[in-house]
């Protein structure tokens, strides 16, 4: 394995649904949080909310992460992370939404940036993948050939606050940094990973990620 | 899944997915019969789900193969008189696990299968969660026009029979049936699916299905096991 890259973390906190979640008598915001701080090669933890979060939060997390002001989308506020950030040469940006994520698993995609410059997490495809053109089946697509996106990613530092500019001056119509690297013309690796990693976006998907923290 | 038994023979809200599964197409009138196929191990313990299901279209139960492809040459193979005489003019291949296919969704894939062969429900994919990937493992755009597969897919018994007939001549091994009708060249057509219809994968797929009867408060003819 190679050499962990140091590196900041970027907490996204996209909305309150994760501030609010109990995931077994923790918050998911918690959850991620404690992960990120655990994971091996992390220096600091920047929270990067689009919404306005109230004081008392920020208050009891405010070590050991470091808070930025709201923004109102979401390559703004890991851009405002980044500039809150101290020295690293590596990020890795990861979603409250997601609070089953290990350190381990951060720590697997981080080390990727040793080699690629973006790195992001992604699980095999389950279902069965046609190609529809007119309302029929062109051909069936390999499912080899598709992944699907969850978790982590990280970045070489200098590439994504590249990235992060140029989308910002040229007003790209571009709401994750994944597809703002490649639009860029960054290489983004896969890391193929098997963690559970449920988005907890309602009360349904909060009460699997809370029967999943307990091993169901 | 995690666990060493089959998902459908587990159950969920207090019923087992394979009986929920056959509930759809036992209530649904224009299917005439069901053959389930199901693991030659489990053929015991499927009779007697099927039994206590009260399934009364269930005219046969039949032993799979090593793969899914196999098991669905096994089924039709049981269903092949009846379509070579007349009897059977549409053949839905559903699987087990996707307990919570709706009644529309079957009407609409008999509907498609009756006009134009071979029809299969899908979703198209949304958003920028599923991803290609290259030749050497980078993100790359996902190909133009992805959709992901549902079950029940259906087809002209006729047509599917002699495709199955053709692949496995041609030792053809499809992920599913209509990759069976589109390697003996024929044009499937899809319809639209629905989130609802998911498949239980995984032991979290579980727990959401009990979430989900939770919420709603409720309780082919080939049916994969």
């Amino acid at each position: 394995m190679a050499e962990l890259p140091a590196a900041v973390a970027v907490l996204v906190v996209a909305g309150r649904l994760p501030i609010e979640a109990m995931i077994q008598g923790r918050t998911a915001f918690e959850r991620a949080l404690s992960a990120l701080s655990a994971a091996p090669g992390v220096r600091e933890v920047i929270v990067a909310p689009q919404v306005e979060i109230g004081e008392e939060v920020r208050a009891a997390h405010a070590c050991p992460s470091t808070w930025c002001s709201p923004q109102a989308s979401r390559l703004p506020a890991i851009r405002s992370a980044l500039d809150a950030a101290g020295p690293s040469s590596s990020v890795l940006v990861h979603d409250a939404d997601q609070p089953l994520v290990t350190p381990r698993c951060l720590s697997e995609v981080l080390v990727g940036t040793a080699d690629h410059p973006a790195v992001a997490g992604g699980a095999a495809v389950k279902a069965a993948f046609k190609r529809v053109v007119n309302g029929v089946i062109e051909e069936t697509v390999p499912r080899h050939r598709l992944v699907r996106l969850v978790g982590p990613r990280a970045f070489r530092r200098d590439v994504l606050l590249q990235v992060l500019l140029r989308a910002d001056a040229e007003r790209w119509l571009c709401h994750d940094e994944v597809r703002a690297a490649r639009l860029a013309g960054v290489p983004v690796a896969i890391h193929r990973m098997t963690d559970i990693n449920i988005r907890v976006t309602d009360a349904l998907s909060s009460d699997l990620a809370g029967r999943h923290a307990i091993g169901l | 899944m995690g666990t060493s038994v089959n998902k459908v023979l587990l159950p969920i809200a207090g019923r087992t997915v394979l009986a929920r599964t056959l509930d759809r197409f036992e209530l649904h009138p224009s299917v005439g019969r069901i053959v389930v196929v199901a693991a030659e191990h489990e053929l015991e313990l499927v009779s007697e789900i099927i039994d206590a299901s009260g399934a009364a279209k269930v005219t046969g139960i039949v032993a799979g193969g090593p793969t899914r492809h196999a098991s669905e040459w096994n089924g039709l193979l049981a269903l092949a008189p009846a379509i070579e005489s007349g009897t059977i003019g549409v053949v839905l291949m559903h699987d087990g696990a996707r307990p919570f296919v709706s009644s529309g969704e079957i009407d609409r894939v008999i509907a498609a299968a009756r006009s134009c062969g071979a029809a299969i429900p899908t979703l198209a994919v949304a958003g920028a969660d599923i991803m290609g990937v290259s030749e050497i493992g980078d993100l790359e755009d996902p190909p133009p026009g992805l959709h992901a597969v549902q079950t029940p897919q259906g087809f002209d018994g006729h047509l599917i029979l002699a495709a199955h007939t053709l692949a496995a001549n041609d030792g053809f091994d499809g992920v599913d049936t209509a990759s069976v009708a589109e390697h003996a060249g024929h044009r499937v057509r899809v319809v639209q699916g629905s989130l609802a219809n998911f498949k239980l994968t995984t032991p979290e797929d579980l727990v959401r299905a009990e979430l989900v009867l939770a919420c709603a408060g409720v309780g082919a003819e080939i049916l994969q096991v």
